[in-house]
């Protein structure tokens, strides 16, 4: 086959290739009309992702105060290690360089860096609060070490170290938590105060708006789009009494436990103390992990907020509750006495009082003086189960009491419901709902629970506890309270008048369980408790209130392993409730300075409030 | 010869071709404007001056290559393929590496990239080869005639390796032949085993075109050995791709399946196309000015100055800027097709339309690489892209075009 050009191809090929050619450059130009001309404001966009960052600025945080304006949280200077985890990537020699500096092991470093992913230019915290030296170190030697970076930012202190459990702690916000609070990143409250009120505190984060070449470099900061300040948080004041907290801790000291103190008429929370605790500035930088293991295996549980979460048999303190009932049910009127000979028979078993050589013969204020268990005893089986749960209920048990700090626990007040399910229907003995009786068993309270139950009993109302008092806007100078939340309980003034006047006579009158804590300058009253411990030495409790005519502080005292409420836990209380009303009224006799008003009369005027 | 100018009252030089002086002197100077704003984002500015240099040495070979008349090259066509071959043949015992291939020479002290030059070496002995008019040849004569004088390059090109350049000497061995009028059928015989490289990756829409083009070869009395022949190799170009597929390197691979789809990797090889195409995208209709471009200048558009530096002006120029770009690449293929049309010779005639398409086929792959349209194939932008190699042979390339055309009337 012979090759020969045909004529009419040699005639056009030329216009055929500039044809071809033609038609070519016209698609690519149609192609770069489609870029360039309609798609772009779409490509611009994209420019504008590329090169602009937005720099989060993270708010000031708000600080917190005591009821008298004294500072419980405040902000301190302090520099931030950041890194950028792109440019990090790219220089994968930098982390063994910080590792050298920085002490760290380079899987840590990598996890931290790498968090939110590697391939964003946003800085990630790799060390808060950085020493000084290492600061200076790594400044000096900036260039070995490019995506680092430094921030001044404020960092947490806590300067009272008793006020850690309510406090609570910030930590760095998990990559899930990145919507929660206002500010996306930076750290976050975790536990306490802190964590109930992070929107509060968290304040509203500014944004910055920065020019960054291909490797991140900042070229430039930008005014367009406009930057926005970061707007600071609200300053919390507490109704938390820090002098009297201080001074529970004083008393407090060497033992583990919980005191809460509250105003009866309000709810307003004056102390709020758990023991063992911890130290808080923990938990401000980056809590390596070996302390925290330390913290989590510690056979006292420091973490464990025990005014909230510690669940006890209220023992002893529970039987204002026992009487409230059998009163309001027409079990014990004025008339009915009890013969207690140190113990009672129940089926196979004999019940023990707490005084073996018994309290002879004993009327419902005498019963709650001396804490008779005989008593009891006799009120609880006549009462029934039901009847029990039904009147603790009204008295704030076995459910939560709104305060507001996280993780409290609801605590267990047996119905017949629960008892049928934890020992199987009809399983369950007289002998337990004995118990119950006395607050042991079953039953389990917070110390929480407990002062919001005295204080029920000294003013007729059931409050709800709160630690903040308002949230004041320092800046602008705007005020929000906290609105206290008072219900009346459904109990008889008389019934009420009975449960003081036995726990004045506690304290008051000789025989009672307290009577060694008296004073003359003020007339309180109170409750003792023991509550068996099957772990070890008995629990100590006490609940009380003061003055007696009119009151104005609630407190429960639980001191583990205290074994008796009237030499462990009373003295704390009634010390504690002393020194409050003695700062409320100064003067040699502050029993005479207050003007007695009758609890009744407040209780009414309450109600009709 | 002398007589028919004289006749005509006309010099050689009043006969130059003007739009070619136009577009490959607008072209470079677009070129080293784009080189200075690249060079501007950089820490190390030296591209711009190196490139002025490139640029006045190209203009003295542009203008040497002019001043010989085209009987020269044809005398010599043989010779240079040779010599451009043996430079090709240095490169993987002396070369030097960068960009992970051996692809430089360094010749007293200047690093050269002889793939460049023998592109111009190869269009040269493949016009002589194609403009051969002694007996007449047969079909078969002239395909491997023509596969004697491409196998060489590509294969040197391939091992370097250097896929893109690679496939310039296929390309211009094709458009030569379509140039010289090898019938359709044949371009077809061997068209279908190429696309059958491809038939196990779409047997769908690959298969009704293979029957499609055995139809065509049927119906234009191909014997039945031809077609056996084709359908031979059909068979083996589908099995083998898979393993050629292995054969190429990572980032071979890599440029091939990213451009099928770039947002796959929006930071590894899908990162430069994302950029580019934000690039010239947001340049709109009259670009953001010069030296203000913000793809460019904060360094999110890679190799800037080089291979993609047709973003660099869409994105700083705008529409206007690209279309004034092709418009120039238009009047120098119009210019080039136009001359081998309107000349006598049969091997002007090759040798105009070889370097037409040499530097067009390098325009369109590299604006389509820098659109997203065809893969990234390292192809450099003709005129505009930095790097001495590549200017002076597009500047040769001028040369030796303007000398045809100053002597198209000639035999």
């Amino acid at each position: 086959m012979i090759v020969e050009t045909s004529p009419w191809w040699r005639e056009y090929r030329g216009w055929v290739f500039i044809l071809v050619i033609a038609a070519v450059f016209g698609a690519i130009e149609l192609r770069l009309f489609s870029m360039q001309v309609i798609n772009r404001p779409d490509f611009l966009k994209m420019a504008a992702t590329n090169r602009i960052r937005a720099e989060i600025v993270e708010p000031v945080r708000g600080r917190i105060f005591d009821r008298h304006g004294e500072l419980l949280v405040e902000n301190r200077p302090s520099f931030t290690l950041y890194a950028i985890p792109w440019t990090i990537k790219k220089n994968p020699s930098t982390v063994d360089s910080l590792a050298c500096v920085l002490d760290l092991n380079k899987e840590v470093i990598r996890r931290r860096i790498g968090v939110r992913g590697w391939n964003t230019f946003y800085p990630t915290a790799l060390q808060r609060d950085l020493p000084f030296e290492k600061l200076a170190r790594l400044e000096a030697t900036r260039l070995s070490y490019p995506g680092i970076m430094f921030r001044f930012e404020a960092k947490r202190a806590y300067p009272h170290p008793e006020t850690v459990h309510f406090l609570g702690y910030v930590s760095e916000r998990a990559p899930n938590e990145a919507n929660m609070g206002r500010g996306r990143f930076g750290l976050v409250g975790k536990k306490g105060i802190e964590l109930v009120y992070e929107d509060q505190l968290g304040g509203e984060a500014g944004v910055r708006y920065q020019q960054v070449d291909a490797s991140g470099r900042i070229t430039d900061f930008l005014t367009d789009p406009p930057p926005l300040d970061a707007e600071p948080g609200l300053d919390i004041y507490l109704n938390i009494d820090a002098g009297l907290q201080e001074y529970a801790y004083e008393l407090m000291k060497g033992r583990d436990g919980a005191v809460v103190a509250l105003d009866p008429l309000n709810g307003e929370l004056l102390v709020l103390l758990s023991l063992p605790d911890y130290d808080p500035s923990l938990f401000a930088g980056v809590l390596p992990a070996d302390e925290w293991k330390s913290l989590t295996s510690d056979p006292g549980h420091p973490l464990l907020n025990r005014a909230v979460q510690g669940l006890y048999p209220p023992g002893s303190t529970f039987k204002m509750a026992i009487l409230a009932a059998a009163v309001e049910e027409g079990i014990a009127d004025d008339n009915y006495h009890i013969e207690c000979r140190g113990g009672m028979q129940l089926g196979r078993r004999w019940f023990k009082c707490w005084n073996a050589g018994g309290h002879g013969t004993v009327g419902r204020l005498e019963a709650i003086q001396q804490s008779c268990d005989v008593f009891f005893y006799s009120l609880g089986l006549a009462l029934g189960v039901e009847k029990i749960s039904q009147y603790c209920r009204e008295l704030g048990f076995g459910k939560r009491t709104g305060i507001d700090i996280d993780s409290e626990l609801p605590g267990i007040i047996p119905s017949v419901k629960y008892l049928d399910r934890k020992y199987g229907t009809g399983k369950w003995t007289r002998g337990q709902l004995a118990n119950i009786a006395i607050g042991q068993g079953d039953v389990l309270v917070t110390p929480v629970q407990l002062a919001v139950y005295v204080a029920a009993i000294a003013t007729g109302r059931i409050v709800k506890p709160r630690l903040a008092n308002r949230l004041v806007d320092t800046a602008g100078g705007s005020v929000q309270e906290v609105a206290s939340e008072v219900s009346s309980l459904k109990l008889s003034p008389e019934t009420l008048d009975i449960l003081r006047e036995g726990m004045r006579m506690a304290v008051n009158e000789p025989g009672g369980t307290a009577y060694w804590l008296r004073n003359p300058g003020l007339i309180m009253a109170g409750k003792t408790g023991t509550s068996q411990n099957p772990h070890g030495e008995d629990h100590g409790l006490f609940v009380g209130f003061a003055p007696f005519d009119r009151p104005l502080i609630a407190v429960a005292v639980v001191i583990e392993h205290g074994e008796h409420g009237s030499t462990s836990a009373a003295p704390v209380a009634c010390r504690l409730m002393r020194r409050y009303i003695e700062d409320l009224y100064p003067g040699p006799q502050p029993g005479k300075q207050i003007r007695p008003v009758a609890v009744s009369e407040q209780a009414d005027s309450s109600a009709s409030d | 010869m002398h007589q028919i100018d004289l006749k005509l009252g006309k010099s050689r030089l009043h006969d130059i071709d003007r739009r070619l002086i136009l577009s490959t002197i607008g072209l470079t100077l677009i070129g080293l404007v784009l080189i200075y704003s690249a060079d501007h984002s950089q820490d190390v500015k030296t591209h711009f001056t190196r490139q002025i240099y490139f640029g006045l040495f190209g203009l003295v070979l542009l203008i040497a290559t002019a001043a010989l008349p085209p009987r020269i090259y044809y005398a010599l066509a043989y010779v240079i393929y040779v010599v451009s071959l043996i430079g090709l043949m240095m490169v993987p015992v002396a070369g030097i590496i960068g960009l992970g291939a051996r692809r430089w020479l360094v010749i007293g002290g200047i690093n050269v990239q002889p793939s460049e030059p023998a592109k111009i070496a190869f269009v040269l002995a493949m016009a002589r080869v194609l403009s051969y008019r002694g007996t007449p040849l047969s079909v078969w004569q002239v395909l491997g005639l023509t596969a004697l004088i491409s196998l060489p390059p590509t294969a040197l090109v391939l091992l370097q390796p250097d896929l893109g350049t690679a496939t310039v000497f296929p390309f211009l061995t094709v458009v030569m032949l379509a140039w010289f009028g090898l019938p359709l059928r044949v371009f077809i015989l061997f068209l279908l085993p190429l696309i059958s490289l491809f038939l196990l990756i779409n047997p769908w829409i690959i298969t009704p075109v293979l029957i499609v083009g055995l139809i065509i070869l049927i119906k234009s009395g191909v014997k039945l050995f031809g077609i056996s022949v084709t359908v031979a190799l059909c068979i083996i170009a589908t099995f083998a791709a898979p393993r050629a597929w292995d054969q190429l390197e990572p980032y071979q691979q890599k440029r091939l399946t990213t451009f099928l789809n770039p947002a796959a990797e929006p930071l590894g090889s899908g990162y430069q196309i994302i950029q580019s195409k934000v690039a010239v995208g947001s340049g709109g209709v009259t670009g953001r000015g010069f030296l203000r471009g913000t793809q460019t200048q904060l360094r999110f558009l890679p190799e800037q100055h080089t291979d993609f530096i047709f973003a660099l002006a869409g994105e700083e120029f705008g529409f206007a800027g690209t279309t004034l770009i092709i418009i120039l690449f238009l009047l120098y293929g119009w210019s080039a097709f136009s001359t081998a049309r309107r000349t006598k010779s049969s091997f002007m005639g090759f040798v105009a339309v070889g370097l037409g398409s040499l530097v067009l086929y390098h325009a369109v792959v590299n604006i389509g690489m820098t659109l997203g349209v065809l893969p990234v194939t390292g192809l450099p932008l003709p005129f505009l892209s930095y790097g001495g190699s590549f200017l002076i042979t597009c500047l040769a390339c001028t040369g030796i075009l303007l000398s045809i055309g100053m002597h198209r009337r000639e035999l």
